[in-house]
């Protein structure tokens, strides 16, 4: 097992090396920087001016001297510094990565909390009313865009509640009460989605696993049908819904942009979408490296999990 | 007399009510004073040393009880600052950023006057050199004094040929900054330059930094300045935080404790914030003004906006070199459908100039009636004597500055298909719009764009139009040349006002761009916010500082 951990961790390093040369690449494919971002469509200025503000923002040696800038950089830990804020890009991650972590976490947790139960239920009374109740609100949940969820709850909570929460981003440890009310909107728009998927797989696992004969002999030999369904189903019919877990944690911590952006949460994901629109080359190589690590990471504890969940699996 | 008597006695004519505001500039500008100088005096009278400009200007919106200080406002930006550096930025967000904080020798208050600011009074003994007296006893956020090193050290910086200061064109014919002493300083200029007490006023590239700053601080991110607010954080995309400046030289002025700017970029959101109440300040479009007609306990505000829509030519290329086959675009070219589809009918027509631009723009019953009649049958037939074909092919570049350019696009393309005119919307992302429009690229036959804030006339039509401006591709005119040459130079305000006249004639017989129209400035205010005004630039420093809050009202 731990050999296996080490060849994961070993692997990380071509993994991120690949990144970092892909997306240093594309950034710079694209057309215009952040010279020309800073002087805009109205003016222009002589070459001798652009030349002093390349030198400014250090975008005056040649590409592959400031990759290698770069990546030895990040080998140290530091991963540049902002073109157009001149902040160090680990402090704005710093800055970012609460919101969204936290967004991800509660929307995930929030997800599971109302799915696992539902999804359970739903195989258990299979082709009930009941199932197809949770199936129809699956369906619903998966169909809404997120974006128009979010939009919709603004409208509700502002035109018939007169309600809105602080508009200023606070951390749980400063105020956790207007905190909860600030995440409230965004976890319930990404949340829906998030948890049909996790329904519904849920819900086609158990109905695979509670086909199977150690479920027949489990209620042969009298057990509880609670703890034939705890015990014995649901382990068992986790491990896809892990695989699925892990990806969704993954893509919320990059993929929540449009929520942050609705409710004005400045995370991680809108920082990157930012940088590409200010082309702030560091933002933007930065951030994505980051969230590359966090996704490789999420998904060899996903691996892991496996294990954990079937003793059958084993790696070596 | 001499010159400071004549001028001292003009102002006191003016106050005493002997003579018309009229008769004033009459006499400023027999007197050679600049346009923006005599609006100056005629604005604060002889005591503008001393008072505070703008604290009376405001009865209309002022309780009878007065003003009450104090409090905490959430306002809400429509975009964010990007970065708050005043030197390097040119975007008009990171002017809105540290407007509250920073200050000029000049300002504008909410009508467009210039009227003093860190400078509280100036001479100009002829027409090259400017003499500002500074205000003593100012302090920087950081408890420093504010003296003319501070004003030489910035400017050293602005006027550099091969330095970052982005706006160094508005500075252009400064010669030398030179200190008279702690609390003087001497402007030289290479020509006679009215613009330039309204450049130091429009804070672009002109916001005076505490000498060192630029080698010493994060421009980007933190502010030592002189103005009203302190900045207390600046968290990028998320919020500008803001804290009154107690040792502010205009007391009582500002009133708020503490104001933040939350970045609410989706209006939807700025809209639920003025339902709420959770923000007290907000911009809106027209329709999220009409989505919030009926709320009560809200005031919906209104006015020009410096934000003018046109098409940018490329005369370069053909057939758009081609004078006729501008003026058929011109003629073809329907504003009113323009107003009505892509902005509910809430702007106006324009040309050259800004409409609501001080008094230098020509009315928009002028223009309906002379230049933007549509005739097809005379387009169609201008095309036809050009020899432009039938299904005449046009690339037209457009980016989302804002909401509203997808539609203009959309409007427009039909309009050009009525006189055989092809349009080929090339929709890019902002970046590629910059890099495609950049000087000597110039990929495009058309673009969709928006001038906004100048300082003076001469912003809207020197460059992009005149030969020599290094961002117009391929528009020549010698007459306007020659006209726009000797305009910027000319102080009697007069015979300014002539020229630019002419200017924009010969542009709107002579198309370089399709001027269509200025949108509004619509802001939601909640009604307990007393004292704010709004601003034809949007600038929000003048509205935000005499601004206070009536809660019990």
């Amino acid at each position: 097992m731990s050999q296996y951990i080490l060849r994961r961790v070993v692997l990380l390093v071509p993994t991120l090396l690949g990144i970092s040369i892909l997306v240093f690449a594309l950034m710079r494919f694209l057309p215009g920087d952040v010279v020309q971002m800073m002087i805009g469509t109205e003016i222009t200025l002589s070459p001798e001016q652009k030349a002093t503000l390349y030198k400014l923002v250090g975008l005056d040696a040649p590409i592959h001297i400031q990759f290698l800038r770069w990546l030895g950089d990040v080998l140290r830990g530091d991963l540049g510094v902002s073109l157009r804020t001149a902040q160090p890009v680990t402090t704005i991650l710093m800055q970012r990565l609460p919101i969204t972590a936290e967004i991800a976490i509660l929307s995930t947790l929030f997800s599971w909390l109302v799915a696992i139960p539902l999804g359970i239920f739903s195989a258990v009374n299979r082709n009930g009313k009941a199932d197809l109740l949770v199936h129809v609100i699956g369906l619903v949940g998966l169909a809404l865009p997120n974006f128009w969820l979010a939009t919709m709850l603004l409208l509700i909570t502002s035109v018939i509640f007169r309600w809105q929460p602080a508009p200023t981003f606070v951390t749980p440890l400063e105020d956790l009460g207007t905190n909860l009310q600030q995440m409230l909107m965004p976890v319930l728009s990404l949340s829906a989605a998030l948890m049909a998927v996790v329904m519904r797989m849920i819900r086609s696992s158990m109905l695979e696993v509670l086909g199977q004969d150690f479920i027949r002999t489990a209620r042969a030999k009298g057990l509880r049908e609670r703890m034939v369904m705890a015990k014995h189903a649901l382990k068992n019919a986790a491990i896809p819904v892990i695989t699925v877990m892990g990806v969704q944690i993954g893509f919320l911590l990059g993929g929540s942009v449009v929520i942050e952006q609705v409710y004005g949460l400045p995370g991680v994901g809108w920082m990157i979408l930012n940088g590409i629109y200010q082309r702030d080359y560091p933002v933007v190589q930065g951030g994505v490296l980051f969230l590359a690590f966090v996704f490789v990471l999420i998904n060899l504890v996903a691996d892991l999990l496996y294990a954990y969940v079937d003793p059958r699996i084993r790696y070596r | 007399m001499s010159q400071h008597d004549s001028q001292g006695k003009l102002y006191s004519d003016l106050n005493s009510g002997r003579i018309s505001r009229r008769d004033f500039f009459k006499g400023a500008a027999a007197l050679g004073l600049s346009i923006t100088a005599a609006q100056l005096l005629a604005a604060c009278g002889p005591s503008a040393a001393t008072s505070v400009p703008g604290a009376q200007q405001q009865p209309a919106t002022t309780a009878p009880s007065g003003p009450k200080p104090g409090g905490v406002s959430t306002w809400a930006a429509e975009t964010d600052p990007v970065a708050l550096n005043p030197i390097t930025n040119s975007n008009f967000s990171s002017t809105q950023g540290f407007e509250h904080c920073y200050e000029s020798l000049t300002a504008f208050d909410s009508k467009l006057n210039v009227v003093p600011a860190l400078a509280e009074s100036w001479t100009t003994p002829d027409d090259k050199t400017y003499i500002f007296k500074l205000r003593q006893g100012v302090k920087f956020h950081d408890g420093s004094e504010f003296t003319a090193d501070d004003v030489k050290y910035t400017f050293d910086i602005v006027l550099d040929p091969k330095g970052p200061a982005i706006w160094r064109g508005n500075f252009d014919q400064v010669d030398k900054v030179e200190v008279v002493d702690k609390n003087t300083v001497k402007f030289t200029t290479k020509a006679p330059f009215p613009p330039l007490l309204g450049a130091f006023a429009i804070l672009r590239s002109s916001a005076i930094l505490k000498k060192g700053a630029m080698e010493n601080t994060k421009l980007e991110t933190t502010i030592n300045g002189t103005g009203p607010y302190k900045l207390v954080e600046y968290v990028p995309k998320s919020h500008v935080k803001l804290a009154r400046n107690a040792d502010y030289w205009g007391k009582p002025l500002p009133y708020l404790n503490e104001v933040t700017f939350k970045v609410m970029e989706e209006e939807e959101q700025r809209i639920a914030g003025l339902r709420s109440k959770t923000i007290d300040y907000a911009f809106l479009t027209a329709d999220g003004a009409a989505r919030l007609k009926d709320e009560k306990g809200l005031a919906i505000n209104r006015g020009p906006r410096a934000y003018l829509y046109s098409f940018v030519i490329n005369c370069l290329r053909k057939p758009w070199s081609d004078k006729r086959v501008r003026q058929a675009v011109s003629l073809a070219t329907d504003r009113q459908e323009f107003i009505d589809k892509v902005f509910s009918g809430q702007a106006t027509m324009a040309g050259p100039i800004a409409t609501g631009f001080g008094d230098w723009f020509i009315p928009e019953a002028d223009l309906k009636a002379k230049w933007y009649k549509t005739d097809l049958d005379k387009a169609k037939s201008l095309l036809k004597d050009a020899g432009v074909p039938q299904g005449q092919e046009m690339d037209l570049m457009m980016t989302a500055f804002n909401q509203n350019f997808a539609g203009l696009a959309v409007v427009f393309k039909d309009q050009m298909a009525k006189i055989g005119i092809n349009v080929k919307i090339r929709t890019v992302e902002q970046g590629v719009f910059i890099k495609e429009g950049a000087q000597d690229v110039w990929n495009y036959d058309m673009n969709g764009n928006a001038f906004t804030a100048r300082h003076d006339p001469d912003g809207y039509v020197y460059n992009g139009i005149h030969s020599k401006s290094p961002t117009n591709p391929g528009y020549k005119n010698p007459t306007l040349d020659d006209l726009l040459d000797k305009a910027r130079t000319t102080i009697d305000s007069g015979q300014r006002h002539t020229m630019y006249r002419q200017i924009q004639e010969i542009l709107l017989d002579d198309p370089k761009n399709i001027w269509l129209c200025n949108d509004q400035v619509i802001e939601g205010t909640q009604t307990y916010l007393k004292g704010y005004s709004q601003s034809f630039y949007t600038y929000r420093s003048w509205g935000l500082k005499n601004a206070w809050l009536d809660k019990t009202s």
